[in-house]
C-alpha cells in the first residue's frame, strides 16, 4: 500500500533527523493506519446478502440483479462496492442504517437467450479511510430469464388451422374454445365447475374475449433458423399485446391457450426463453 | 452502473482544494515565490475548468509540464535531492496533480502529497506555530481521507468529523505508546547530506566587514541557561572559531592540527550551562570561554571534540537543533605551556603587507619588554586616540591594517581584532583571533540569555608564558559600552541595527521576551526525547526498559492487547441484535401465512403482508392490519413490551377465524 511506503519513509526521515515531532505525526498516521484496518474489516463483516426477484430481460439489454443486503448491527455499514468478477464496472451501495436493510443491483448484459445466471461479485469496501481494502466473494444462485430479442421487422404472423376452427363457432359458454386453464386471482364466481364435475381440472370460463380478434402463433408456420424464428414469434407476441388482441402460442412440446394480459405474456415469453434448454 | 474511477463531484472538489491550501501553507513557506506562483496557477487554472464544466488537460500536457518544473528546480538547487528542493518540488508536484485531478483517488493521493509535504516542513522548523498548525490540519486530513473513502455520497463534514474523531480517539494511545517506547537512535543515518544553507551564520573565514555584516541578521544563534548565578556580561565570551592565517587582508583557520597539548589548569570556579543551538549548518559549536577539556561533548549524536585550536568542532554539520551542557572554568589557565610548533603558527604573518604596522610593532618590542606591557600599549592608543567603533567604516585597500590604524581609524570589532593581533604578533607574542558572540540579551521570563547573530564579536588572544592564553578585547579599550550592554549601545548608527538588538524597556520588547521564552520552553520539551532521555526516562518507570530490546517488547506487548481489545470491542458493537420477543411472534405469523398459501416476499413490508391478507381473506384483514400496526410500533418505535403480546393475542384471533369462502 503507498500509504504504508509513505509512512516507512516518513520514520527514516525522522530516525535520520531525529526530529520528534515527524515521529509525532508519523506515529500518529501509522496508529491511524493500524485502527482504520479494523474498522474497515468490521464495516464488511457481518452483512447479509440475499436475493430479491428480478425482472425478465430481452436479448442483448441489461439484467438487474437485485439484491438485499441487510445489517443485523446496531452499527452503520457504509460504502460497498459490488463488482462481477471480470468486469470493470463498479456499482456503489451506499449505507445501511442499523437493523435494516439497502437494495444492491448489478446489471450484465444478457447475451444469450434462456436463462442467465449471476456469476460471483465481491462486495468490498474502504471505508473508513481508503486505506485498507476489504472484500469478500459473494455466490448468489440468482438467475434471471431472457427472452430472445424481438426481431426487428416480421411479417405478419398467418393465421393457424385451430384459429380457423375457433372463429367459426363462437356459441356460449360451454365452447371448448371458451375454457382456459384457472390461475390464481381469477373469481371463484367465473370457475367452470361442471368442467371440473367432470374430471377435467379446474377452469375458468373466459367469454368475454372478442372472438375474431385471436390470433394463434405457430411455430410451424415460421420460417428460418431457430433463434430467428423465436424472434419472430417474439414481436408477435410484443405487438399483439401492445394492440390488444388476444393471442396463443404452439411450439413443440408446448401449447399455451388464447388469452391476453402480462401474466399471458410473461408466460408466452417464457416459453420462447425456455425453448430448447429444457 | 456507475464507472469506476469515481468521479468527484464540484463540490468534493472544492472542499478538498481547500484543505490541500491550507495544509500547503507551510510547504509554502520554505519554498521559492516561483513554485508558490506556478501552484497558484496551477489551481486556479483547474478551477476554472471545474466551472466550464470542460475536461481535464491531457496527460502528456502534465508530463511536459512536470519536465520544465522540474528543470526549474534543478537550476535553482543543483540537485533534485536533499532537504532545500524538496519543498518546491512537492510544491511542483502537488501542482502538476491539482490540474489532472479527476477522481476520488487523485485527490487521495493529493492528500498524501500534503501529509508527505507537512512532514517535510517539520524538519524545517519545530517552532510552537508550526506545532499547534500540525495539530489542526492532521484530524482534518484525517477527515478528508474518511470522507474521499466513500464513493458515491459526499459525507456530511459533520458526519466525517465525527467518524474521524472516534478514529482519532482510538489512535492516540497507540501513538503515545509508540512515541515514548519506539527506541531513538541518535545520530544520522547516512550523512547529512546537507548543502551550504544560505543563511547567515559564523563565517568560514574572517575578512573586515564580516561581522559587520552579521549585525543585520537578529536571528537567534543559540539560547543558554546557567546553573547558578547568571556571569556579568562582560564574561559572556563564545567561542565559535579560532583563525590562525593571516595573509594581510583575511584571516582563516589555516590547517587544523591535532591537539598536542592538552595543558589546563582548573580555575576556582566553575560554570555550568545549556546551550540549545540553533540549525547553523556548520560544525561550529559554540562554548563558553575557558572550556574544560575533559568533558565528552556530544553534539548531533556524534561527540564533539577538542582541536588543534582549542576549539570545539562537531563531526556534522548542524543541521537540527541541539542541546549540551557544558562546563567553563573563568579563572582557568589554558596551555601555559606552548609546544615550539604551536608557538611557531601564532607568530606568522605576512610581511608584504601592513609595513607600518608591522615597524611599529617592532618598535613596541623594543620599548617593552612583556607581552602584557606590549598590548596595553597598543590598547592605550586604541583608546587614547581618536578611534571609533562603527558599522559604517571607510573602504580599506591592499594595507588594510595600516590603512586602519593610522587613516580611517574607524571600524567595527573585526578590524580592531585582526589589527592588534597582527602588531602582537610582529611584537613577537603568539596570538590568534577568536569569533565567536559575546554577550546576549537577558530574558528574564524563563532566566536564560538569547544569543542572535547581531551578536556576533571578533577579539583576540595572546599567549603569556606561564599563564597560557590569555583573551583581550580590543573593542573594550574603544567601545566598552559593546562589552557590557550589547552593539545597540555602542555604535553610532545604532538605527541600522535590527529591532531585535535594542535592549531598552519597552511593551513590544516584553512582548517579544515573552513569546520567546514560550518557544524556548517548547523547544525543551520537543527536543527532549533523544536517545538519551528516552532511556532516562523510561529507566525511572521501569529500570529494564532503559534496553531497546525491552522497549519494544513493551510496545509489542501494548500493540498487541491494545489491538486485540480494539478488534473485541468493535465485534462486540457489531454482533447481530438479539431477535425479540415481537420479531418472533411476527416471524411466526408469516410463516403460518405461507403455508396458508400466501406468498410473502424477503422484501414484504408489513403493510403489504397485511394487503396480501387482505386480499386473501377479505375478514381477516382487520385483524392483519392491527399486526402490522403493532409490528411498527416495536420496530421503528420502541413500544417493546406491550406489543409483543399484542402480536401473539392477534395472530391467535386470526388463526382461529374459520376459513371463509
Amino acid at each position: 500500500m503507498i500509504f504504508g511506503l509513505l509512512l516507512f519513509i516518513l520514520f527514516i526521515l525522522a530516525m535520520n533527523y531525529n526530529n520528534s515531532l515527524v515521529f509525532a505525526l508519523t506515529f500518529f498516521f501509522a496508529a491511524v493506519y493500524l485502527v482504520s484496518m479494523i474498522h474497515v474489516h468490521r464495516n464488511l463483516q457481518g452483512m447479509l446478502v440475499s436475493s430479491l426477484p428480478n425482472a425478465d430481460v430481452f436479448c442483448w439489454e441489461d439484467a438487474i440483479f437485485k439484491m438485499n443486503f441487510q445489517n443485523p448491527a446496531a452499527i452503520e455499514k457504509n460504502a460497498f462496492q459490488l463488482q462481477l468478477k471480470d468486469s470493470d464496472e463498479v456499482s456503489h451501495l451506499v449505507d445501511v442504517a442499523p437493523r435494516s436493510s439497502s437494495l444492491g443491483e448489478i446489471s450484465l448484459e444478457a447475451q444469450e437467450r434462456g436463462t442467465l445466471q449471476l456469476p460471483r461479485f465481491s462486495v468490498s469496501t474502504t471505508f473508513p479511510g481508503g486505506l485498507f481494502y476489504a472484500w469478500s466473494w459473494v455466490h448468489l444462485s440468482d438467475s434471471c430469464v431472457v427472452y430472445p430479442k424481438p426481431a426487428s421487422s416480421a411479417p405478419k404472423p398467418p393465421k393457424s388451422a385451430a384459429e380457423e376452427g375457433a372463429n367459426a363457432s363462437k356459441k356460449g359458454v360451454e365452447d371448448i374454445s371458451g375454457l382456459r386453464e384457472y390461475q390464481d386471482g381469477d373469481s371463484l364466481k367465473r370457475v367452470a365447475w361442471k368442467t371440473l364435475a367432470k374430471g377435467q381440472g379446474l377452469k375458468t370460463l373466459d367469454t368475454e374475449e372478442p372472438a375474431d380478434d385471436h390470433i394463434v402463433f405457430d411455430w410451424e408456420k415460421t420460417h428460418g433458423d431457430v433463434e430467428s424464428r423465436l424472434s419472430t414469434i417474439c414481436r408477435w407476441i410484443i405487438d399483439s399485446e401492445a394492440a390488444g388482441q388476444s393471442y396463443g402460442l404452439i411450439l413443440p412440446r408446448v401449447n399455451i391457450g388464447i388469452h391476453k394480459g402480462a401474466n399471458h405474456r410473461t408466460n408466452c415469453l417464457r416459453a420462447l426463453a425456455r425453448f430448447g434448454h429444457d | 452502473m456507475i464507472k469506476s474511477g469515481l468521479e468527484t463531484t464540484s463540490a468534493e472538489l472544492y472542499q478538498a482544494f481547500a484543505l490541500l491550501c491550507l495544509a500547503v501553507v507551510p510547504i509554502a513557506a520554505y519554498s521559492p515565490a516561483w513554485a508558490v506562483i506556478s501552484v497558484a496557477v496551477l489551481l486556479a487554472w483547474r478551477l476554472s475548468i471545474e466551472r466550464a464544466g470542460k475536461a481535464v488537460p491531457p496527460q502528456w500536457l502534465g508530463v511536459v509540464l512536470g519536465l520544465i518544473c522540474f528543470a526549474l528546480v534543478y537550476v535553482n538547487y543543483r540537485t533534485l535531492n536533499g532537504l532545500e528542493a524538496a519543498s518546491p518540488l512537492l510544491l511542483v508536484m502537488m501542482g502538476l496533480k491539482i490540474v489532472e485531478t479527476e477522481s476520488k483517488r487523485d485527490l487521495m493521493v493529493l492528500m498524501l502529497l500534503s501529509l508527505f509535504g507537512m512532514a517535510t516542513s517539520l524538519l524545517h522548523s519545530q517552532g510552537i506555530l508550526i506545532s499547534i498548525y500540525m495539530v489542526l490540519v492532521a484530524p482534518l486530513l484525517l477527515a478528508q481521507l474518511v470522507t474521499l473513502s466513500h464513493p458515491s455520497k459526499q459525507l456530511g463534514l459533520k458526519q466525517a468529523l465525527s467518524i474521524s474523531s472516534k478514529l482519532l480517539v482510538q489512535s492516540l494511545p497507540f501513538a503515545v505508546a509508540l512515541f515514548f517506547l519506539f527506541p531513538r537512535l541518535d545520530g544520522p543515518l547516512w550523512g547529512t547530506s546537507q548543502q551550504a544553507k544560505a543563511t547567515t551564520g559564523m563565517p568560514q573565514q574572517l575578512s573586515m566587514g564580516d561581522i559587520t555584516e552579521l549585525t543585520q541578521s537578529p536571528n537567534v544563534a543559540f539560547r543558554v541557561q546557567f546553573e547558578g548565578l547568571n556571569p556579568r556580561p562582560t564574561d559572556l565570551y563564545w567561542r565559535v572559531a579560532v583563525m590562525n592565517e593571516f595573509d594581510g587582508k583575511t584571516w582563516s583557520r589555516g590547517p587544523i592540527p591535532e591537539l598536542e597539548n592538552r595543558g589546563f589548569e582548573l580555575g576556582d570556579e566553575t560554570l555550568s550551562y545549556t546551550l540549545t543551538l540553533e540549525p547553523q549548518h556548520n560544525k561550529y559549536v559554540p562554548v563558553l570561554e575557558r572550556f574544560l577539556p575533559t568533558q565528552a561533548l556530544s553534539v548531533g549524536g556524534k561527540r564533539a571534540l577538542l582541536n588543534g585550536n582549542w576549539q570545539i568542532a562537531a563531526e556534522n554539520n548542524i543541521a537540527e537543533r541541539q542541546r549540551y551542557t557544558a562546563l567553563a572554568s573563568p579563572s582557568a589557565k589554558i596551555q601555559p605551556q606552548l609546544g615550539r610548533l604551536e608557538r611557531r603558527r601564532g607568530l606568522m604573518y605576512s610581511s608584504d603587507r601592513n609595513l607600518k604596522a608591522i615597524a611599529w610593532a617592532r618598535q613596541l618590542a623594543d620599548e617593552y619588554s612583556t607581552a602584557e606591557q606590549r598590548a596595553s600599549a597598543i590598547l592605550k592608543q586604541f583608546s587614547e586616540q581618536e578611534y571609533h567603533y562603527s558599522l559604517r567604516p571607510p573602504p580599506l585597500g591592499n594595507d588594510p591594517v595600516d590603512e586602519f590604524l593610522f587613516e580611517t581609524q574607524k571600524g567595527f570589532c573585526e578590524h580592531y581584532a585582526s589589527s592588534f593581533t597582527l602588531l602582537m604578533r610582529a611584537a613577537g607574542v603568539p596570538s590568534r583571533v577568536v569569533i565567536g558572540y559575546q554577550g546576549g540579551e537577558y530574558n528574564a521570563d524563563g532566566d536564560y540569555w538569547i544569543v542572535r547573530q547581531l551578536d556576533a564579536h571578533a577579539w583576540s588572544e595572546i599567549w603569556v608564558e606561564g599563564k597560557g592564553w590569555i583573551r583581550i578585547d580590543p573593542t573594550y579599550a574603544v567601545a566598552p559600552e559593546r562589552v557590557e550592554s550589547g552593539v545597540a549601545a555602542s555604535v553610532l548608527e545604532a538605527e541600522l541595527l535590527p529591532a531585535a538588538a535594542r535592549r531598552g524597556s519597552s511593551l513590544f520588547r516584553t512582548l517579544r521576551l515573552k513569546w520567546d521564552s514560550a518557544e524556548n520552553r517548547w523547544n525543551q520539551i520537543v527536543l527532549g526525547y533523544g536517545e538519551k532521555q528516552q532511556r532516562e526516562f523510561l529507566e525511572k518507570i521501569l529500570p529494564a526498559l532503559g534496553k531497546a530490546e525491552n522497549m519494544i517488547l513493551l510496545l509489542t506487548v501494548i500493540i498487541s492487547t491494545g489491538t486485540l481489545s480494539l478488534v473485541f470491542w468493535l465485534a462486540w458493537k457489531n454482533r447481530p441484535l438479539p431477535i425479540s420477543a415481537t420479531e418472533k411472534s411476527y416471524r411466526r405469523y408469516v410463516a403460518w401465512l405461507s403455508t396458508k398459501g400466501v406468498q410473502i416476499g424477503a422484501s414484504d413490508g408489513p403493510l403489504t403482508v397485511a394487503e396480501k391478507v387482505s386480499q386473501r381473506w377479505p375478514s381477516r384483514g382487520a385483524l392483519a392490519q392491527k399486526i402490522a400496526a403493532s409490528y411498527i410500533a416495536v420496530r421503528y418505535q420502541q413500544l417493546e413490551q406491550e406489543s409483543a403480546a399484542e402480536i401473539s393475542q392477534q395472530f391467535k384471533a386470526m388463526q382461529q377465524l374459520k376459513l371463509v369462502g
